[in-house]
């Protein structure tokens, strides 16, 4: 009886929290310019409740925008850790999925996944913002269902993430 | 225009290529003096230092690009350096925001460059332990498929 | 006493469900200003709600919990002292001036915690946020002198009893009553007064280490606090109101005015803004106070 209860409020929780998400405004490549014109009065992301926000301890996901190098990948990966639980990441055009036009370049990594959860990708170079909104849409289904489960993959399986990381970036922390 | 009285302040050939351009070609030990007369005819700003990697004549292109607000005129300074061993003098006292683009020059090219106390350190690359990336023997899609893990693609539509 | 306790708790309540809808409101406004659709109006509750149930919590130290605490407490402290139509709760007889203090309790609960986090942006926020409130402070003091020396008391409830039948303090010194709005404008952190929360520049302040639990927290003090300094100026100059639905009308139209100056305003820099203050509103607040001392 007791889980019962704690399950139906759960679910209430997960469908009031997925109307309210904060994207943290931290732009790694050139799909960051795809952003401004969904948030403004074009196409307008507000409305589903969905704000940038600059730091972050106050957003809930992570848009990976484009190619990721090493040096980005550290500082994401930090900001990563730096949010509160629950969080997401969405990734982000082509480049995020298998390195797209960089699949050669020296410093660009080719597979996001390997290095932190991805609880949805948006394909194409660059996505458009109709796009982007429905990307925003699928993962409020994923959170209605509870398959949006990355911070708990994160944790789970960390050490994987943690011997991927460290063969790229060296040891670091 | 003061541009035609270059030709004696600065040992090197220099060729007015149209109005509003001189390409400048030094020898290595003349480049912080050419720079330096250049600096004195009003060339005050520094836009670019970078390099060219020559692999078949073993020799590497220091370029500098440089452009005088006052006279509207670009000047690409250019030296040959050996390709072992490369070293050039800093010119981080003349043009101060020369100290980033020398301390790239020593990441990506291996270029050596004497006086500038940044050089050497890890500026854009970290945690790099191969040849400078920028060199024209340096095989980057094997550096990229060695290191980075690839997605697994199909091999049909299916 | 259990009407005292019901009352201790309807009160906030209303104050909370004012702000949040104001809030609400004002983000469905600037959106349609902008030519977009907007969030809902429940939106800030949702956020709220959000916030509050995050799994993770970060914490700095003591005073880093505590401060959202006395932020919220301090709120909720001055929201008993504002006269609201149908309750009286706390009064005493020199009202107004206690009220000028426990103001400032929020402020400071904010800048211990926000110091507490270590991040330069924090410090900077409440930096600029106690350099604002004296900016902001000083014309209103003076209007509050002027209202105090109108009225002749420093009970906010005969002040308010003193405006009945229209005769409000924003007739009876108009000049007193624009410098007044003016400073609760910059009281209220918006725009161009928005120098504490920039988050272009200090990645909003003193905010910037707080998330979840705490940023709730913050939030719903930011709730109380549009609700104070609307009424606090509905009660001065706007002579109160009989019940509280025209109490809500007003602080209600009072908040569309200033979402509008909001809209259409870029941002001062912070010694822009508070030589702003120490010039204009402060001269006519002087003017003001001549005039009631002249004219009585």
């Amino acid at each position: 009886m007791d889980k019962e209860i704690e399950q139906g409020y759960n679910e209430i929780l997960e469908s009031l929290r997925k109307r309210s998400l904060w994207i943290l405004h931290y732009c790694t490549g050139c799909g960051a310019i795809e952003l401004p014109p969904t948030m403004t009065s074009r196409y307008d992301m507000g409305r589903f409740g969905i704000v940038p926000f600059v730091t972050p301890r106050q957003s809930d996901i992570l848009i990976v925008t484009g190619y990721v190098n090493i040096k980005t990948l550290r500082r994401i990966i930090t900001s990563y850790e730096q949010m509160l639980d629950p969080k997401y990441v969405i990734g982000f055009g082509s480049c995020s999925i298998n390195g797209g036009i960089y699949w050669d370049s020296h410093s660009v990594i080719k597979k996001l996944d390997s290095y932190m959860p991805v609880d949805l990708y948006i394909a194409g170079c660059m996505p458009r913002p109709e796009a982007i909104i429905h990307s925003f849409k699928h993962l409020m289904e994923l959170i209605d269902t509870g398959k949006a489960d990355g911070y708990r993959r994160y944790k789970e399986n960390y050490d994987f993430y943690r011997k991927n990381q460290r063969k790229v970036l060296g040891k670091w922390r | 225009m003061e541009i035609e009285r270059l030709n004696q302040v600065i040992r090197g050939t220099v060729e007015v290529k149209r109005k509003q351009r001189v390409d400048i070609i030094v020898d290595n030990a003349d480049i912080v003096s050419a720079l330096h007369s250049l600096k004195l005819f009003g060339f005050n700003q520094l836009t670019l230092v970078t390099a060219v990697d020559w692999i078949e004549e073993q020799q590497f292109e220091v370029v500098y690009v440089l452009y005088s607000n006052a006279q509207k005129v670009v000047a690409i300074v250019k030296a040959r350096i050996p390709r072992e061993n490369p070293e050039i003098e800093t010119i981080e006292d003349l043009y101060p925001n020369a100290n980033k683009y020398e301390v790239e020059l020593t990441e990506m090219f291996g270029i050596k460059v004497r006086g500038n106390p940044d050089s050497g350190k890890p500026f854009l690359l970290e945690n790099w332990h191969d040849l400078p990336p920028m060199r024209k023997d340096f095989d980057s899609i094997k550096y990229a498929t060695e290191h980075y893990e690839a997605r697994h693609r199909k091999e049909n539509n299916d | 006493m259990v009407e005292k306790i019901l009352l201790a708790v309807l009160v906030p309540l209303f104050a909370f469900l004012v702000g949040i809808f104001l809030e609400g409101f004002k983000r469905k406004m600037v959106a349609r200003i902008q030519r977009r659709y907007g969030p809902p109006l429940i939106q800030p509750l949702l956020d709220i709600i959000k916030l509050l149930s995050k799994k993770d919590n970060i914490s700095h130290g003591l005073m880093f919990d505590l401060g959202p605490v006395i932020a919220l407490s301090g709120s909720i402290l001055t929201v008993f002292f504002i006269p609201t139509p149908g309750f009286k709760l706390l009064s005493a007889s020199g009202d107004l001036v206690a009220l000028l203090y426990i103001m400032v309790i929020g402020s400071l609960g904010m800048a211990l915690g926000a110091g507490e986090s270590g991040n330069p942006n924090a410090s900077i926020g409440i930096a600029r946020a106690l350099t604002l409130m004296l900016g902001y402070d000083l014309p209103f003091v003076i209007a509050l002198s002027t209202v105090i020396l109108k009225f002749d008391t420093t009970n906010l409830y005969e002040i308010v009893a003193a405006q009945s039948d229209l005769y409000w303090g924003a007739f009876l010194m108009p000049i007193t009553a624009v410098v007044a709005f003016i400073a609760t404008y910059g009281a209220m952190g918006e725009h161009p007064f928005e120098v504490v929360v920039a988050p272009q520049e200090v990645a909003t302040g003193p905010m910037v280490e707080y998330g979840g639990k705490h940023l709730g927290f913050l939030m719903i003090d930011h709730a109380f606090h549009i609700y104070i300094e609307l009424a606090l100026f509905t009660d001065l100059f706007l002579g109160g109101a009989s019940n509280l639905g025209y109490f809500f009308l007003k602080i209600f139209g009072l908040h569309i005015l200033l979402t509008f100056f909001d809209t259409v305003y870029p941002r001062f820099r912070i010694e822009n803004a508070v030589r702003f203050f120490w010039r204009w509103p402060t001269v006519f607040a002087l003017i003001g106070l001549l005039i009631v001392m002249i004219g009585g």
